[in-house]
């Protein structure tokens, strides 16, 4: 049976991985098109602004190709039916990054953009000298507030909830699973709710402290600037996220409560929160981006001589979105794309996480056809 | 405190940590006292190999400039006027200011002008020894 509500599930997450990859670009240093490491003279070269045009083109084919995927792949069992399109629109999405910015690299290569381009690499001499972006509390404690509020209301609703209480609702909002009532049974979810909250908000002091890479090409302040917007924008995002899916599953398990027989706020639920998701999306995007292009440029009466450039590193990235990099120790490393970390594979450590992400991915798609079906 | 490498010069790379090193020492931008980050720390904000950082700290802790210990790290030894620079030091040193003043030589400068230069470089050594006494954010040359 299709679900409609699956299929809008479906639907509205492959346009959210759309607009991420769409908002790309956008988060990128102008030196690193799709990953790409060119001198500064060449970011604005027709190639590079063609290339990112014709990736940008191909996301919106990719997105719209994995939302008509949704409505059959709802026919799947419900796991699969809701990631399956969404990795879908992820592998054609990375398949289109690493065609679009192939024609930048032969152009790059051909005509010897680095040649007598000098090039400097950068990094602190002395630990955290420059202050990073504050963890936002306050969305984390907002967020275990309206847990503990729910927590509350339950204590209250617990005496006149049925001896069965639902522990799982279908795509229609119907219970489909069912388990005796008992504080476990009642509160677990909220108990989820609760640590996802304090595991993110651990992130988010990580991200405090994970390292940061300084680009040669600009002044010092300007680099550590440019790490002070993406932070910004990732301690934004993080907090955002986390106050809104704890808000969502508040809400529906305080619904569960009041109507077991059927979920009245599942489809307004699922759809605010979603518009929600994208718009936090779109705005940390928007916000970054303006910030860092008003970064990038040329200060009034900047010198003729241009900065030395970062080195073409291209090597130790593969596709632009691997890192490969036997010699760095660094097991994390800020991802060429902008925004976010990403593992060196060159690490041991680094190439047994690849490893589990991989299997985790194919295990999820695997697991969610064959258990569900 | 930001220093720049060149990946590509004939200099290799230890040297040129380790002259940054002693360039932001003597320009008063690093004072005796002051941790410096640790060789893994500093070879993964650089993206390369940790021997090549662990070779720059060891040169500079066999001068003298910087201390390690399992505690604190890391830290700057020695920094203008912190005493003379002991005899060993003092004769290495003494060698390849030689050699130095021997290439300006060499390639044609008038005498006068060698010193002018050498002059002109302590000078501007001592001035941001100044500015950066008094805080003043490190002007670029």
């Amino acid at each position: 049976m299709v679900v409609w509500t699956n299929v809008l599930v479906a639907a509205v997450s492959c346009v959210l991985v759309g607009v991420c990859f769409l908002a790309l670009p956008a988060l990128s240093d102008r030196t690193l098109p799709l990953g790409v490491a060119v001198p500064a003279d060449h970011a604005g070269d027709r190639v590079v602004r063609e290339a990112v045009l014709r990736y940008r083109r191909r996301v919106v084919v990719v997105t719209l190709l994995g939302v008509l995927v949704s409505a059959p792949a709802a026919g799947l069992p419900e796991a699969a039916a809701a990631v399956l399109p969404c990795y879908l629109v992820t592998a054609g999405a990375l398949a289109v990054f690493v065609r679009s910015r192939r024609r930048i690299t032969a152009a790059k290569a051909a005509e010897r953009w680095y040649e007598g381009v000098p090039t400097r690499l950068t990094a602190s001499l002395t630990p955290a000298s420059e202050p990073r972006v504050a963890v936002p509390a306050g969305w984390y404690a907002a967020a275990l507030a309206v847990t503990a509020g729910a927590a509350a209301l339950g204590v209250v609703l617990y005496p006149g909830l049925p001896a069965r209480v639902p522990t799982h609702f279908d795509g229609a909002g119907l219970p489909d699973a069912f388990a005796a009532r008992s504080v476990g049974s009642v509160f677990a979810p909220l108990l989820v709710a609760a640590g996802l909250t304090v595991a993110l908000f651990a992130t988010a002091h990580a991200v405090r402290r994970a390292p940061v890479r300084l680009r040669a090409g600009r002044t010092p302040e300007q680099a550590w600037a440019r790490v002070r917007a993406t932070d910004r924008m990732t301690q934004r995002t993080l907090a955002a996220t986390t106050l809104l899916s704890v808000l969502l599953v508040d809400v529906l398990v305080v619904d569960g409560w009041l109507s077991p027989q059927r979920l009245s706020l599942a489809v307004p639920a699922l759809v605010v929160f979603t518009l929600a998701f994208a718009a936090v999306a779109v705005l940390g995007t928007l916000g970054v981006s303006r910030e860092v292009r008003g970064l990038d440029a040329p200060a009034p009466g900047a010198a003729a001589t241009p900065r030395p450039q970062a080195p073409d590193d291209d090597r130790s990235w593969r596709g632009g979105l691997v890192y490969v990099n036997r010699d760095d120790p660094s097991l994390w490393v800020p991802k060429r794309t902008g925004v976010g970390w990403t593992v060196n594979v060159g690490h041991p450590v680094g190439a047994g996480l690849a490893v589990l992400l991989l299997v985790l991915v194919v295990a999820s798609v695997v697991l969610g056809v064959v258990l569900g079906g | 405190m930001v220093i720049e490498v060149d990946p590509e010069s004939e200099v290799p790379l230890y040297q040129q940590i380790r002259d940054r090193v002693v360039e932001a020492i003597a320009a008063g931008l690093l004072r005796p006292g002051q941790a410096l980050s640790s060789v893994r720390a500093l070879a993964g904000a650089f993206g390369i190999n940790v021997a090549t950082v662990a070779k720059a700290y060891d040169g500079l802790r066999r001068d003298g400039l910087i201390r390690t210990s399992s505690k604190s790290g890391s830290v700057v030894a020695r920094g203008p006027g912190s005493g003379d620079p002991s005899p060993p030091v003092l004769a290495d040193w003494s060698t390849r200011v030689r050699t130095l003043l021997a290439e300006g030589l060499a390639q044609g400068m008038a005498p006068q002008d060698v010193v002018a230069h050498c002059h002109a470089e302590v000078e501007e050594f001592v001035r941001r020894q100044g500015a950066a006494a008094a805080g003043e954010p490190e002007r670029e040359r």
